[in-house]
């Protein structure tokens, strides 16, 4: 096994994506994601891979299109205000079937915001953000050792779907710093893809084209129920198939007569909360969305079933919420703790509202 | 044992070395040290660089204990702007005050110290060179030289001694202490600069046989000063108290 190394989010991001094959990086600074760019200028050199500072987000995100149709594993990252820049291209990247790596360490908004950790943009990753009947695969780490591990994974599931994949993380999982296992090296090979455009290889390839544009109306239905079936099919794989336990963690929920629910960062605080409820005699689980689309729809069914009521946290003022109660279908009750404009909830005033919904006397 | 820094000779202290060395941790805990043995101390904060996990972040809870903070005007203090405190100067310049001053780290983070390199000069500073091995640049000895070298150029600082701080966080044995010092060893006799002392958290310094008579405070481990810290930056949503996530 390798050597632990201590580093931070953003920086684990970049090495696991060198690891993972990616080779190239499409970016613009913005806090508090540059240290991912800072970290690939200076290691994809040294693996004869290509880091450009683009001259805008709208420009970066593009490349990567380029890149990627032409069938290399490509990155770009940037923090809120910088994503909704990419949000057309995005859409281009998703319409036209491109594998892509995207990053979001999410800050304060809306607007300008401020440069603190927040994790009000779920509505803009897991419903799309640009226009267009596209979904993209949105994984939520917790850890900077899932910053590295979700990195790699996102490559793979990318290539497997021909999907674009973004990793939501927020200000202070980029910046923290953990130990890590690095993982291990992937040996990605560039003519693997025979529909790309810089396909290469043995096996002849008719001409390929990717594109988004599709005039006729018959043919453009006809791609985006393609479309749509390619996220029926990822759905079930990250429902009921074989990404199932990929794509939920589960915590002390059998017995739970509340349900914590709560992802990325907010989830290691509910994990405490959780260990302190136990202690008090209050019978707390939790839910864990470790993909935040497909949502783990499945687990709130089963929960609703067995605990009497849930508890959603987030960073935010209630978005992820909405899929929480989508879920539980009027079942049970679903409330909703926030807080907001950078500031990170204390496991104290979880707590807290915990006792008010268990103990309202 | 011979604590070079604790002395107080050279009551000015700079750290400078790579973003996330432990720069800042050991600032706060090397800056409440001095207020405890000489009444009070100051702790300049420098960092244009990182947006969170600064020293102003814990400017409350150490300024009860003496120790004054320097550190960008209240309306930009959460901002992502490089202003530095314009009191920096005055405080580097009265050679009677205990100082420590924390930077940003890497490229960017060091070069507002050349500004300050003839103060400090002037001062005859101490002038700490940080190094955590498991940090990504400074695990090979070639790469820690390029990095040293090349800080050392931007912040027009000579560093006089090198700092150890083998960690890899909350997870750091004794084993892998023990063999990121002796790699941080090999590379101070390299450039023929003394080690001032190496850096463990408490819990740490006890299973290395060290104990420390005050936290944070001096012991002694292989010949050498070991500083015994309290950790400052645990999981962010407990800034500025020393926490067990699990308890």
């Amino acid at each position: 096994m390798a050597e632990k190394v201590l580093m931070k989010g953003n920086e684990a991001i970049g090495e696991a994506a060198v690891l993972a094959g990616c080779r190239y990086y499409f970016g613009y600074p913005i806090t508090p994601q540059s240290e991912l760019p800072a970290y690939l200028s200076k290691r994809l050199p040294e693996v004869d891979g290509v880091f450009v500072q683009a001259e805008s987000e709208v420009a970066a995100i593009n490349m990567v299109y380029g890149a990627g149709s032409a069938g290399a594993r490509v990155m770009t990252s940037s923090s809120s205000p910088g994503i909704s820049l990419k949000q057309e291209g995005i859409s281009y990247i998703a319409g036209a079937e491109i594998p892509c790596m995207l990053v979001n360490v999410v800050r304060g908004g809306p607007g300008l915001g401020n440069i603190a950790p927040a994790q009000s943009d779920y509505w803009q990753a897991t419903r799309g953000g640009g226009h267009g009947d596209y979904r993209t695969l949105v994984l939520a780490p917790n850890s900077v050792q899932e910053m590295a591990d979700m990195t790699v994974a996102g490559f793979e599931f990318a290539d497997r779907f021909r999907n674009p994949v973004l990793l939501l993380s927020d200000g202070v999982l980029g910046q923290m710093m953990e130990p890590v296992t690095l993982p291990d090296p992937v040996d990605y090979d560039v003519n693997s893809k025979k529909w790309a455009l810089g396909y290469n290889g043995k096996e002849k390839s008719e001409r390929n084209l990717c594109s988004s544009i599709f005039l006729d109306v018959d043919e453009l239905e006809e791609h985006n129920w393609h479309l749509y079936q390619k996220y029926q099919v990822m759905t079930d794989l990250f429902s009921t198939g074989e990404y199932k336990d990929f794509a939920v963690e589960e915590h002390l929920c059998d017995d739970a007569e509340i349900i914590l629910v709560g992802y990325g960062i907010i989830s290691r605080i509910l994990k405490t909360v959780v260990e302190k409820c136990r202690k008090r005699g209050i019978k707390a689980g939790l839910v864990r969305p470790k993909v935040l689309w497909p949502y783990p729809a499945q687990v709130f069914e089963r929960l609703a079933k067995t605990a009497n009521q849930f508890l959603v946290v987030e960073m935010s003022c209630g978005q992820m919420v909405e899929d929480v109660k989508l879920s539980v279908n009027g079942k049970k009750p679903v409330y909703f703790f926030g807080r907001t404009g950078g500031t990170i909830p204390s496991d104290f005033e979880i707590l807290n509202e915990v006792d008010k919904l268990v103990r309202p006397d | 044992m011979n604590l070079p820094y604790a002395d107080n000779s050279a009551p000015a202290t700079f750290l400078i070395g790579g973003t996330g060395a432990g720069k800042t941790e050991l600032a706060l805990n090397l800056s409440l040290y001095k207020a405890h043995r000489y009444q009070k101390s100051t702790l300049i904060d420098f960092d244009i660089v990182n947006p969170f996990f600064r020293v102003r972040k814990l400017r409350t809870e150490v300024e009860k204990h003496n120790v004054s903070v320097i550190c960008p005007v209240s309306r930009v203090v959460s901002g992502d702007i490089p202003a530095l405190p314009a009191e920096a100067w005055g405080a580097v310049e009265n050679t009677s005050l205990p100082i420590v001053c924390d930077i940003g780290g890497g490229e960017t983070g060091l070069r507002p110290l050349a500004r300050m390199s003839e103060l400090a000069l002037a001062r005859n500073a101490n002038v700490f060179f940080v190094i955590n091995p498991y940090r990504p640049g400074f695990a090979k000895p070639e790469d820690i030289a390029e990095n040293f070298q090349h800080m050392c150029g931007l912040s027009a600082m000579k560093a006089t001694h090198i700092v150890a701080n083998p960690n890899i966080g909350s997870e750091t044995t004794v084993a892998l202490f023990v063999d990121g010092l002796a790699r941080v060893k090999k590379f101070a006799e390299s450039v023929k600069l003394p080690i001032a002392f190496s850096v463990a958290a408490d819990g740490l310094a006890r299973e290395l046989g060290a104990v420390a008579e005050e936290l944070p405070g001096f012991a002694e481990y292989d010949g050498l000063p070991l500083f015994v810290l309290e950790r400052y930056w645990s999981v962010p949503w407990h800034f500025g108290t020393v926490h067990d996530e699990q308890g």
